[in-house]
């Protein structure tokens, strides 16, 4: 692969520039916001770049794992940051959720689609582990954010159709349908519309890579449904872990 | 026999003083009217019956047995309730008739009985129609007419006649003075003292 020089970069970070004279002119607000997350990003990836490249180098089954479940830890700190729920109690059954299926899938792929068996290259098991984990955390806060608001706004209803003999589950299903669609839709779209508009990013980096494009495909395939089913699996387990611990004995929430 | 009795419940939200040291009584078969200013707390009351708000201190008994947080559930479930806005969820008429029926603590089987229909004047033609398409009044009678269906004791029932014609507000008030149910009625309306059998408490 050819390399990208620093120079390189840094003449295309100049082509910014202008964008931030026209915001200017504009009076649009954006120009401190827009100078940070790009220095932000340089040095989140730099720092990346530098970690990475040791546990490449070390490639130890029990570190790779550790690696992974540090990802987890975060994308579930992420979550709950994401749907400002101030209740510690919910840490941890959240995090298996996050947890469980997502190493369910890491060794689904390695076992049964890469066949490699209990060595867990980091190669795999970092990048593909990531690449579910980012989807998820979209998907969780999305769905995590419209059961709960759902359930505030419509609070009279709920303990109205709790009166009328419904349980917890059943005054509760039109919320729980309702962020299990909304978690799980823009998947299942950008599944319709793949390799129509644009390459999807995984299979770029593959045939920049050097790989196949026939080989590019197999792997992008089974991303999109990995990812759609640790959306689906978790975002049923956060919703669970929800209705366990949001509400009371007498399904008040708390 | 004391039914349901309310000990020196106090509550408070922030400043705003809701009950102080009210107590509230009610036999089996009793017919009470609530009255009083809006906003001062009259739909809390049915709230505390419910279990929805928590008194911040008092007794609350019913059937006799000192009512605990955890038992407010199955309490609950003695009573059959309206609000004010009466909260279905939004849907065809019928659907949501049918989502009601599917409940499991309840016996209704999604079909209201022809006599009610006719007695509070509800054409069969609306169960087609959309919830937010029924005008205020419809809606409150079809509000009563589930709570009627779900054949339960107690009647906890919020301003139920707010936006019917006087005519069908005299025909509800008479049709609930007459049931052998407990009946609590949180209501403006002068139609449950016409009754002659509501007994008033002032808020």
């Amino acid at each position: 692969m050819e390399q990208i020089t620093y120079l390189g970069l840094f003449l295309l970070s100049l082509l910014v520039i202008p964008t931030l004279m026209v915001n200017r002119f504009l009076e649009i607000r954006l120009n401190s916001q827009i100078v940070q997350s790009m220095i932000r990003m340089f040095v989140q990836l730099f720092v990346v770049g530098i970690y990475l490249k040791y546990i490449f180098e070390w490639d130890n089954n029990l570190l790779n794992l550790a690696y992974i479940l540090v990802m987890e830890l975060i994308a579930t700190s992420s979550t709950l940051r994401g749907i400002q729920i101030k209740n510690r109690k919910l840490f941890f059954p959240l995090f298996l959720t996050v947890m469980v299926p997502n190493l369910a899938l890491i060794f689904f792929f390695n076992f049964i689609l890469l066949r490699l068996g209990w060595i867990l290259p980091a190669r795999y098991v970092i990048t593909i582990g990531g690449m579910l984990l980012g989807n998820v955390l979209n998907g969780n806060i999305v769905g995590l954010n419209t059961f709960y608001n759902g359930i505030k706004a419509n609070q009279q209803i709920l303990n109205y159709e709790l009166t009328l003999g419904a349980t917890l589950f059943q005054a509760c299903k039109p919320h729980i349908s309702n962020a299990l669609t909304l978690t799980i839709k823009p998947t299942i779209a950008s599944m319709a519309t793949l390799g129509l508009v644009a390459l999807p990013g995984m299979m770029t980096g593959q045939i920049l890579g050097g790989a196949l494009p026939s080989d590019a495909i197999m792997y992008q395939i089974a991303i999109m449904i990995a990812i759609y089913l640790n959306r689906y699996f978790t975002i049923i387990g956060g919703l669970g872990v929800f209705m366990r611990y949001l509400f009371d004995c007498n399904d008040q929430l708390v | 026999m004391c039914l349901i009795r309310l000990e020196d419940i106090n509550l408070r939200f922030d400043d705003n003083i809701i009950f102080d040291h009210f107590n509230l009584k009610v036999n089996s078969g009793d017919k009470i009217l609530i009255t009083g200013k809006s906003g001062r707390g009259k739909s809390t009351l049915l709230s505390i019956l419910l279990g929805f708000v928590k008194a911040d201190s008092g007794g609350y008994y019913f059937n006799g047995a000192p009512v605990s947080y955890p038992d407010l559930k199955k309490v609950r479930l003695n009573y059959a309730y309206v609000n004010q806005d009466v909260t279905i969820q939004e849907g065809i008429v019928r659907e949501v008739l049918n989502r009601i029926a599917g409940f499991d603590h309840n016996n209704f089987n999604g079909v209201i009985d022809q006599e009610l229909l006719e007695y509070f004047e509800f054409d069969e033609s609306l169960f087609e129609l959309h919830t937010s398409k029924l005008s205020g009044g419809q809606r409150q009678r079809l509000g009563l007419m589930i709570a009627l269906s779900l054949k339960r004791d107690i009647f906890l029932l919020d301003e139920i006649t707010s936006a019917l014609d006087q005519e069908l507000k005299d025909k509800t008030a008479s049709y609930l003075a007459n049931l052998q149910a407990t009946v609590i009625v949180v209501s403006h309306d002068s139609c449950f003292l016409k009754t002659g059998k509501f007994k008033e408490v002032r808020w």
